[in-house]
């Protein structure tokens, strides 16, 4: 028996009677295990005085259980964290039969939903809203990302990373394949089937999570031990099976393994196409030195992952010849958290990992371009070049080998008298990420790029062993106090201070390169059994990537001597080779500020709350790319001999003629983005109907964000004025703001019917409003300035665009619109059912978009918006012991 | 009355070891949707054959269901036949009163069917794996709830010309495509109904999930299939004279989507739209380009239905009317023009049922009549382009038979069946078919005990298929669509026969489990002295399944 959110556990006795004690007053869930039998969780109000009594009735199945909560907890709270969160449970997981993470995420207020499977890739964005996509120019890798890239994902304790995570082309890339760089980790390696809970916490997170600006998403996989079940799962696109197996080795040891696999076809019928998962976990838990508190002194929880996910687009050679793209990333993390209790109440855990993953992927295409001056060189400086053109077959490998070296030191200790607990807590990280793959890799005489100015030069493979790696580290404190004030009522005060150091060097003993101070607070307060209301505020950061903070050089190179002749003998190329360093030293963590206000107001003890939730998330130096310009001096040089015939190219002679300048935007990733999201949050969830065996639920979000970038843009005319010596300078403008507004609902109904075990879901997701808009100047006197031919920027004041001397620059400004981009509103519904099956099996049945509905095409006024079709499929568990038994 | 209801439990319970029963398939109900790619998908056989209480059953719908009208599975071992508001009238209020005890069957199968004597655009062959649940069972004394599950993969191989799952239902408008490529459909099927009684007043919800999702297999010329179909009905009941007679009333929503795709991505394909008998809308997709086709019904239906028990003989008697509105569309647009069909709908049923030489035979007659007609507009045209009047009318009667102390049993089935199509164009060339089928069916199967636990049964089906009326010889049918309309209407008007064989054995388990092997193969073949067309397919086809079940009670 356990208090969830709380140390209070205890174990029964052997007429199954137990007690708990120095429960805080207020709303809590009571949680009963027993092997064999279903998990068990009761709402429960405990009352400033006096005691309350509870009897639980456990099932061999949870779906005989009345009451069963098969959605999120909306007023659950992630273990040891007082922010808002949502709370998945087994039984949710298992009833809503999703492929991966990411489609138990959908039961989040303001997550919209998904097809089941391994289709393409899947990131989270916590508290964000798309917003344009069209001028992304100064963006880099997007809000999407940017967003995502802020989740913080946390896996039995221990967080992943994707921050070396180097599978990109980059901007200048005109092959793309799938892939997570820049944003969050794909969560499709992470299948839904091994995962015991999900704790999504949106609001403000303890000071013990780092490396995050949106909120945190804490998984516990399946471990300890636990009755064997395999499953089964198929739909017209997805099959996949999973087993899951504990086992108790003496009194205190268990020994878990857990696998998954599973295959999605991604058009079946139409393309051979598909993803494919391999993921499992061993795990050991050891348990010594005897009980405290239901828990043995000495923990250690020693877990081996490992997946393997693959998407494979095969060549189709009588439809795309020479087209084909794979991804294979895999993984490998072994991790060991260590939990020692002491006498006096202090509780000293350690945990450390290392996570080695390893990512392969290709991408091969038939390009065709024109005869054009070509040069290898991998160094600054002038060469003969050579001409290469007509069709060939590209290939680019991107290999990378990301590590990640995690440590944490935390002590706590909690002490409790009458009427008051309090729980110190510090700790300190340590982290380091490296990549030692061998990089982006093509053969120079066929590059994945075709478009070539005679400026921006061709890439140039790169060896990602030779980046240099990234230290982190942090220290972290914080405090929780419940205490029962105004007679009795309790008072919970979490609040903490973390430091997150990005270290200058590659190890930790390095110098702090920028530092991150982060006080969090989060204060409830439950003035009666019926109203809990809630505040809290704080500062997060997010730590640089690695290719953010190392980023590819760029070749830019200047053709000094185009001569082709007809003859290939007589042809001459001249080209000068740049390499330009875009690092930026002075690249620090962006940070965000997280405020949010709350209130809960439970029904009693039929069950049912309502929540309310207004949020306001600011993030500030968010990374993207500032395209600073600069100059490249180009030579002019005359020939020795122009006529044709000769057999022979002609040579050029020394020294040149004369030189020009040519501008150049260097992509330099900086702190320029700010990131503003609001919103309000809420869900209902009425009491059962006891003649229907029917609840109802109703949760939604309304979010706007607005991302403000202090880079330039330039109208899309820097391209022209780069190849056009004659242009003395061109517009620029200053970045524009874009905006995002959606609000999502989601209509829930739940029959369960325990006496035959089986619980029916409906869901109705409507989105009435989703809005993008760019906020920039588009008239002819918006411009903020110009560029010279030396890379220059010159402001010109709002007062004398008009001037007749700024003639040229009044240019409307292109590809961004101003108007607002409405998309359709419309609704959407999946389907669950869940029932048991004779000797402890399972049925489920799901499908997702039942109706098969369109969605809506375009009308006036409005986007398109058309809806996945219609996906339905079942998953079978069936449980070994109980046909055993 | 009590006492009765339990002598005819028991009776059942008694005939059930022997016999158990099964039977009239879809006979109270509307016929189930046995074409092209239904009639291997969800066939009925198995654990559901024998219920018509199904949510899902089509309103305003009659499908030209092809002359192989045995069931598909042997019915001995089969669950009880059952009549009432619930299980013939499809009035999930009465559920609560017609429910006496738990039963639950899981079953899977395994089937097909091969030969070229079919329709052109039904499959040129099939095979099919299906699991499936049905179960019912009281909850205390007021409430009651019945639920069934099927799935079913089916690959079509040859495969089908018709991009639709339905290509011969009342609707005139079918798309096919000119190729015949291997096709896979994966099909489920959930109802589930929930019954609840308070005094002499029972209310009941019943809703149903049909979808099917399919693809062709490896071709240069891909299509898709997609379809979903959820209903419902909510049902009122009042129960009179101390609960002998009961009257329901209730309201049915059905819907019907259905996507289909073509890509051309290869080979060009010559997609037909066929409107009826009229010209249709025929062309070439080249290589690279894409046909969607969509289809969107909704039906509604109200009924009455009674039942009660008089003099140890139960009855039960329902009325329904019903209205279908369907579109059909090809355009990605806000509001594409469409081709719709309007169809009314007029159904009623009725059943008896009794227990005869003490309890040792059972013995049920049943009838169903149904009209339904329908009008067709072209989306280009402002008047209707065609029109049905369809009707059938069934009786059919079973008996069960088990002589006590004997471990010999029997069953025999005998069902005559009228079906009355009227359909024609109202276009230039006015073609119009009338034909009126007649369907006979015999059905036995002998069941012998082999040991205390161990039943056999073997059983020979036999059915006839002959009709007569007026319609165009197929060759003056309009070139285009010859070969697929003139086709069909050769095939119906060509007399036929199928001869059926059944085996099936029955293990018990344990006094609440047994578990269940049904075999079947039949064979159909145009009848050689009938008259004979032009466009009249040659050769047999034939289909067999077989199944296996674990019954739980």
């Amino acid at each position: 028996m356990a208090v969830e959110d709380s140390d209070v556990r205890v174990l029964s006795d052997s007429l199954g009677q137990f007690r708990l004690g120095e429960v805080s007053a207020g709303p809590h869930v009571l949680r009963v295990e027993l092997l064999g039998y279903a998990t068990a969780r009761v709402a429960i109000m405990v009352p400033s005085a006096g005691a309350v009594r509870q009897d639980v009735r456990l099932a061999v199945s949870a779906l005989q259980i009345e009451g069963l909560i098969v959605t999120a907890d909306p007023t659950g709270r992630a273990r040891g964290e007082s922010g808002t969160a949502t709370v998945i449970e087994r039984e949710a997981i298992r009833h809503y039969s999703a492929a991966s993470l990411a489609g138990l995420l959908e039961l989040v207020p303001g997550v919209p939903v998904r097809p089941p499977g391994l289709d393409g890739l899947q990131q989270i964005s916590l508290r964000s809203v798309p917003i344009s996509s069209t001028a992304d120019e100064a963006l880099g890798a997007g809000h999407a990302a940017l967003a995502s890239a802020g989740t913080l994902i946390v896996l039995d304790g221990i967080p992943l990373s994707n921050n070396a995570n180097l599978q990109t082309l980059g901007p200048r890339g005109e092959l793309t394949f799938g892939s997570s760089a820049g944003g969050g980790i794909d969560l499709r390696r992470m299948p839904a089937a091994l995962i015991d809970r999900v704790d999504v916490i949106r609001g403000v997170p303890s000071a013990r999570y780092g490396d995050l600006t949106q909120g945190a998403i804490i998984v516990e996989t399946r471990a300890g031990a636990i009755e064997t079940d395999f499953a089964v799962r198929k739909d017209s696109r997805t099959t996949e099976a999973s087993i899951a197996s504990g086992r108790r080795l003496g009194a205190a040891d268990a020994v878990t393994a857990s696998f998954d696999v599973a295959r999605t076809l991604l058009a079946p019928g139409m393309r051979d196409d598909h993803s494919y998962r391999l993921a499992g976990q061993l795990a050991h838990r050891l348990g010594r030195g005897g009980e405290m508190g239901g828990e043995d002194r000495l923990l250690l929880d020693t877990r081996l992952d490992f997946y393997q996910l693959l998407q494979d687009t095969p060549e189709r050679p009588e439809v795309s010849p020479g087209s084909a793209a794979r991804n294979r990333d895999s993984g490998l993390r072994v991790s060991e958290r260590l939990r020692l209790r002491t006498m006096r109440g202090v509780t000293l855990e350690v945990s450390t990992a290392i996570d080695r993953q390893r990512q392969r992927s290709s991408r091969e295409a038939l390009r065709q371009r024109g005869a054009l001056p070509f040069t290898d060189r991998l160094t600054d400086g002038r060469a003969t070049g050579r001409f290469i053109g007509g069709s060939y077959r590209s290939r680019v490998d991107v290999d990378g080998d990301p590590w990640l070296v995690f440590t944490r030191i935390e002590a706590s200790r909690r002490s409790s008298r009458p009427g008051t607990s309090l729980e110190l807590r510090a700790g300190a990280e340590l982290r380091r990420e490296w990549n030692s793959g061998p990089g982006y890799q093509f053969d120079m005489e066929f590059p994945p790029q075709v478009t070539f100015t005679g400026v921006e030069g061709f890439d140039r493979p790169r060896r990602y062993d030779a980046v240099p790696a990234l230290a982190t580290s942090a220290l972290y404190a914080d405090s929780r106090l419940y205490r029962g004030i105004a007679g009795g009522r309790p008072l919970d005060v979490q609040m903490g201070l973390r430091f997150d150091l990005l270290h200058g060097g590659t190890h930790w003993a390095t110098a702090s390169r920028h530092t991150v101070v982060q006080p969090r607070i989060n204060v409830q307060f439950a003035p009666t059994n019926r109203l809990r209301v809630r505040a809290g505020i704080g500062r997060t950061s997010k730590i640089p990537t690695l290719a953010q903070l190392n980023p590819a050089p760029e070749y830019h190179d200047i053709v000094n001597v185009n001569w082709y002749a007809n003859d290939p003998a007589e042809r001459l190329a001249v080209l000068t080779t740049y390499v330009l360093d875009p690092t930026n030293p002075e690249l620090r963590q962006p940070e965000a500020t997280k405020r949010e206000v709350g209130v809960e107001v439970p029904f009693g003890s039929r069950g049912g709350a309502l929540t309310f939730v207004a949020f306001e998330d600011r993030i500030r130096g968010g990374i993207g790319f500032r395209r600073t310009p600069a100059f490249l001096l180009r030579d002019r040089y005359q020939l020795t001999d122009s006529t044709f015939g000769t057999g022979m190219p002609p040579g050029i002679i020394e020294p040149a003629t004369h030189a020009d300048t040519i501008p150049i935007m260097l992509l330099q990733p900086s702190n320029m983005l700010s990131a503003r999201t609001r919103g309000y949050e809420a869900t209902l969830t009425l009491p059962e109907v006891p003649a229907l065996n029917t609840r109802f639920e109703l949760q939604g979000a309304w979010l706007w964000t607005r991302l403000e970038s202090e880079g330039i843009e330039t109208g899309g005319y820097f391209r022209d004025f780069q190849l056009d010596a004659d242009r003395v300078r061109a517009p620029y403008w200053d970045g524009s703001t874009r905006t995002g507004e959606r609000l999502i609902l989601d209509y829930r109904v739940i029959h369960q019917q325990p006496a035959v075990g089986l619980v029916i879901t409906a869901t109705v997701q409507h989105t009435p409003r989703e809005v993008t808009r760019n906020i920039a100047g588009t008239d002819t006197l918006a411009f903020a300035g110009y560029i010279t031919r030396a890379g220059r920027l010159v402001p010109v004041a709002a007062t004398e665009r008009s001037r007749e001397e700024y003639r040229d620059l009044r240019l409307p400004r292109r590809a961004i619109l101003t108007d607002p981009a409405r998309t359709a509103p419309d609704w959407m519904l999946s389907i669950q059912v869940s029932k048991t099956l004779p000797l402890g099996g399972r049925l489920s049945f799901y499908a997702f978009n039942a109706l098969d509905r369109v969605g809506q095409y375009g009308r006036p006024g409005y986007r398109q918006r058309l809806f996945e079709p219609m996906r339905f499929g079942a998953e079978v568990t069936v449980r070994p012991g109980a046909i055993v038994r | 009355m009590i006492v009765n209801r339990r002598a005819r439990a028991q009776a059942h319970r008694g005939a059930s070891r022997w016999v158990a029963v099964g039977l009239l398939t879809g006979l109270l109900a509307p016929p189930a949707a046995t074409t092209a790619h239904a009639q291997v998908a969800i066939e009925p056989g198995g654990a559901s054959a024998g219920f018509s209480w199904s949510p899902l059953a089509r309103i305003g719908e009659l499908p030209r269901a092809a002359p192989l009208l045995a069931p598909a599975s042997p019915r001995a071992f089969t669950a009880a036949p059952r009549i009432g508001l619930f299980w013939s009238g499809r009035n999930p209020a009465g559920l609560a009163w017609e429910v006496e005890s738990p039963r639950v069957e899981l079953g899977a199968s395994v089937g097909g069917a091969r030969g070229s004597y079919r329709r052109p655009l039904d499959p040129g062959g099939s095979a099919t794996k299906g699991a499936e649940a049905i179960a019912w069972r009281p909850i205390g004394t007021r409430t009651a709830v019945a639920g069934h599950v099927a799935f079913d993969e089916v690959l079509l191989a040859p495969g089908t010309l018709a991009t639709t799952l339905e290509p011969y239902a009342s609707v005139p408008f079918t798309v096919s495509d000119s190729t015949r490529s291997d096709h896979s459909l994966s099909r489920v099927r959930l109802e589930g109904a929930f019954g609840w009684r308070v005094g002499e007043i029972g209310i009941g919800l019943s809703v149903g999930f049909d979808a099917a999702d399919g693809h062709a297999e490896v071709t240069g010329v891909p299509r898709t299939t997609r379809a979903s179909r959820p209903g419902a009905v909510l049902g009122v009941a009042r129960a009179f004279a101390g609960g002998g007679v009961r009257l329901g009333a209730h309201g049915r929503w059905a819907r019907d989507a259905e996507t289909s795709e073509v890509f051309s991505i290869i080979n060009a394909t010559v997609v037909t739209r066929l409107n009826g008998f009229a010209d249709p809308l025929q062309f070439t997709l080249p290589p690279g380009q894409r046909y969607y086709r969509r289809r969107e019904a909704e039906g509604r239906a109200v009924g009455l239905a009674a039942t009660g028990t008089m003099r140890g003989l139960d009855w039960a008697a329902s009325v329904e009317v019903g209205l279908l509105h369907e579109a059909q569309w090809s355009q990605h647009s806000p509001e594409p023009p469409s081709d719709t069909w309007r169809a009314r709908s007029l159904q009623a049923g009725a059943a008896l049922q009794r227990a005869l030489l003490d309890s040792d035979a059972l013995i049920t007659v049943s009838a169903q009549w149904q009209r339904n007609a329908g009008d067709a507009r072209l989306a280009e045209e402002d008047s209707v382009v065609f029109r049905a009047e369809e009707r059938i009318a069934l009786i059919s009667g079973e008996l069960r038979w088990r002589r006590s102390g004997s471990p010999w049993a029997a069953y025999a089935e005998g069902t005559l069946a009228y079906d009355h199509r009227d359909r024609g164009d109202t276009l230039e060339y006015g073609l119009r078919t009338r034909l009126h089928g007649r369907t006979k069916r015999l059905a036995v199967e002998v069941i012998r005990e082999l040991a205390p636990r161990v039943s056999v049964a073997g059983g020979y089906a036999r059915t006839t298929w002959e009709a007569r009326g007026s319609m165009p010889n197929p060759i003056h049918y309009p070139r285009a669509i010859r070969p697929l309309v003139g086709g069909e209407a050769a095939f119906h008007a060509t007399p036929s026969r199928s001869h059926a064989l059944t085996f099936a054995a029955l293990l018990d388990a344990t006094a609440e489990t047994s578990f269940r092997l049904g075999c079947r193969i039949d064979k159909l073949t145009p009848n050689q002295s009938g008259i004979m067309y032009d466009l009249v397919p040659e050769g047999t086809r034939t289909r067999w399944r077989v199944e296996v079940s674990a019954i739980l009670r």
